[in-house]
């Protein structure tokens, strides 16, 4: 279940991460083999507010054709990675690059082939939907009429209703519609599916899938674990502005402490799994058996086979316990600061 | 592209626009019609004025208040139609990209596959146009009521005096650009552009009557606008100049300064 090579080693710890290319080695040199650049690379990007840390030494890729997520709470440097990979912030070092070429330095013609979607979406509110999006369309020099029909139409968005007349969901769908209309080849989507209802959200990733099935690329952030975890190829962890972790949504998972409730037939002692490898707490409640587990559960679920367990519930990893695991190796007593933090 | 964003900014304050012109064409009006009884009663209006303290009438350059130049540079074109060019500047200027970073559009704006030079450009390009539709429709004003009145003022003279003020417009709009592109801030922008015209203003009208600050005259704005004198003595191509290229040289520094700064969000 862990997929071993995508990290160096074991748990990794804020602040050295961000020098360390993890999976990218593989990345780059698959890119090397077929000779074509990566869609978004991020090198030791470093962004400073004055005293305030941005982003430190953040390196990335996202290949083509892949899907990367940014995940990280509020305040991880999500945005200032975005942003920064778009030109409007210039970085305090390193570089950010699109297709190979530093964003800083190229002209604005690079961002041609890039739709981006920001956090905190703000659109001319005098305008109808229809007007916003030719607005847009001139100014990219490109006819995307037809393409911003689609879209609308498919995302259930009235372009004849005025912006500021639009609820915040429906000013999202017509901000998804404009990062998608001139079919770019990379996308950059902050907190895409905030204020979509779960139908949008559903054809907002098919959009996402096909976009990727036609060889795009995608770097999206948010703050949810599960929003991400159906869609993207590989999950970037921030925090702090540090790069936390760079791996499949499936390693992230196995990392993280999860939680499983055994119900047995009979009274049941502790003690009894203890010595299994990833288990890193058990405690006995009369019946039932709560583990705190790490990895793979094969010899947990074999021995309460054994023992004739009748059932066993897990918690799925939340993206704090991902965290958890990440920087303390699941040391329960720092949960409660993360969560806080969190919050 | 250009035009599609001046063309933008027309119609997003057109408004403001067609508020401003209708202001300086009611102001031109009001003046206008109130200048037969002053002709009318020139002679007593005369001794009047010259009854006026001597400060006061070096400050507010009146001289031949009674002639038609001489009434419209006094009631229109050595302050309220200066100071509306310059408030229509200032804000034009001060919301040409600073007013989007405040209201967030900016973030879109600026992640098109356009410069920032070109956004400033097309703005500069739309403040242009509004000061010269403003300069022109004051022209026509005071060209017909020249000609109704028979006030003996060419109108090339009116042109002049139009596009002399409007050009102190210009150069304000240039501090506008400048402040906004450096601080992102609207308000910021708008309150250095009306402080500093205010106190150009200020150092202009009492240069006759303090020595040190007639020395700094041929620094000053208004003197290169008002102290031309355009509506009696005509073009004056070297204050011109000066005008334009400090304005230039303004929007330079404002692209300059955009383009190094990070957009605010």
């Amino acid at each position: 279940m862990v997929a071993d090579g995508m990290l160096g080693n074991g748990h990794v710890v804020g602040g050295q991460l961000g020098n360390r290319q993890l999976g990218d080695g593989q990345l780059g040199n698959r890119q090397l083999g077929d000779g074509s650049e990566p869609a978004i690379a991020f090198e030791s990007a470093t962004k400073h507010y004055g005293r305030q840390v941005g982003i430190d030494g953040l390196t990335l890729t996202v290949a083509v054709g892949e899907i990367v997520g940014l995940l990280g709470p509020n305040g991880a440097g999500k945005t200032t990675a975005l942003r920064m990979l778009l030109g409007l912030l210039h970085p305090t070092s390193g570089r950010a690059l699109i297709e190979g070429e530093d964003v800083t330095t190229a002209g604005p013609r690079l961002r041609a082939c890039v739709g981006y979607l920001p956090g905190t979406l703000e659109l001319y509110g005098n305008l109808t939907g229809r007007r916003l999006l030719d607005y847009f369309a001139r100014l990219r020099r490109q006819d995307c009429g037809a393409q911003a029909r689609i879209l609308a139409d498919r995302l259930d968005l009235d372009l004849s209703r005025h912006v500021h007349d639009l609820s915040r969901g429906n000013k999202q769908k017509l901000g998804v519609v404009q990062a998608f209309m001139h079919q770019p080849r990379i996308l950059v989507l902050d907190e895409p599916t905030s204020g979509l209802d779960p139908l949008v959200q559903r054809e907002f990733e098919e959009l996402l899938r096909e976009h990727r099935a036609a060889g795009g690329s995608v770097l999206l952030s948010s703050h949810v674990l599960s929003e991400v975890e159906h869609l993207a190829d590989r999950v970037a962890i921030l925090e702090g502005g540090c790069l936390l972790a760079l791996q499949t949504v499936d390693a992230l998972r196995s990392r993280a402490l999860r939680s499983l409730e055994l119900d047995f037939p009979q009274p049941i002692d502790a003690k009894a799994f203890t010595d299994i490898p990833g288990v890193m707490s058990a405690t006995a409640n009369a019946n039932i058996l709560t583990c705190e587990v790490i990895g793979e559960e094969t010899e947990l679920i074999r021995r309460s086979v054994e023992l004739g367990v009748r059932s066993i519930r897990s918690h799925e990893p939340t993206l704090e316990e991902a965290f958890l695991a990440l920087v303390n190796g699941g040391d329960p007593n720092a949960a409660h600061h993360r969560e806080q933090v969190l919050a | 592209m250009l035009l599609t964003i001046a063309n933008r900014s027309w119609r997003d304050h057109w408004k403001a626009i067609l508020a401003w012109g209708l202001g300086l064409i009611g102001i031109a009006a009001v003046q206008l019609s109130v200048y037969p009884s002053v002709r009318d009663t020139a002679t007593s209006m005369d001794q009047f004025i010259n009854q006026f303290p001597e400060p006061l009438k070096v400050m507010f350059r009146i001289s031949d208040y009674t002639s038609g130049p001489g009434y419209l540079s006094v009631e229109l074109f050595s302050l309220m139609v200066p100071l509306i060019f310059i408030a229509v500047g200032a804000s034009w200027g001060a919301s040409a990209t600073a007013a989007e970073e405040e209201n967030g559009t900016a973030d879109l704006l600026f992640t098109l596959p356009i410069s920032r030079a070109s956004v400033l450009t097309a703005r500069m390009v739309a403040t242009v146009a509004v000061l010269i539709v403003l300069a022109l429709a004051l022209t026509a004003t005071l060209a017909i009521g020249v000609q109704l009145l028979d006030m003996q003022v060419a109108t090339e003279r009116l042109l002049a005096a139009s596009l002399t003020s409007a050009l102190l417009g210009l150069l304000f709009s240039g501090v506008g650009f400048i402040i906004g592109a450096v601080t992102g801030k609207k308000g910021a922008a708008l309150g250095v552009s009306i402080g500093i015209a205010l106190t150009a203003y200020l150092l202009f009208s009492l240069a006759p009557l303090v020595s040190g600050l007639e020395d700094a005259l041929p620094l000053n704005p208004f003197q290169w606008s008002v102290g031309s004198n355009a509506i009696s003595e005509g073009w004056n191509p070297g204050y011109l100049l000066r005008l334009a290229l400090v304005a230039l040289a303004l929007y330079a520094g404002s692209i300059l300064a955009l383009q190094r700064r990070d957009i605010t969000s």
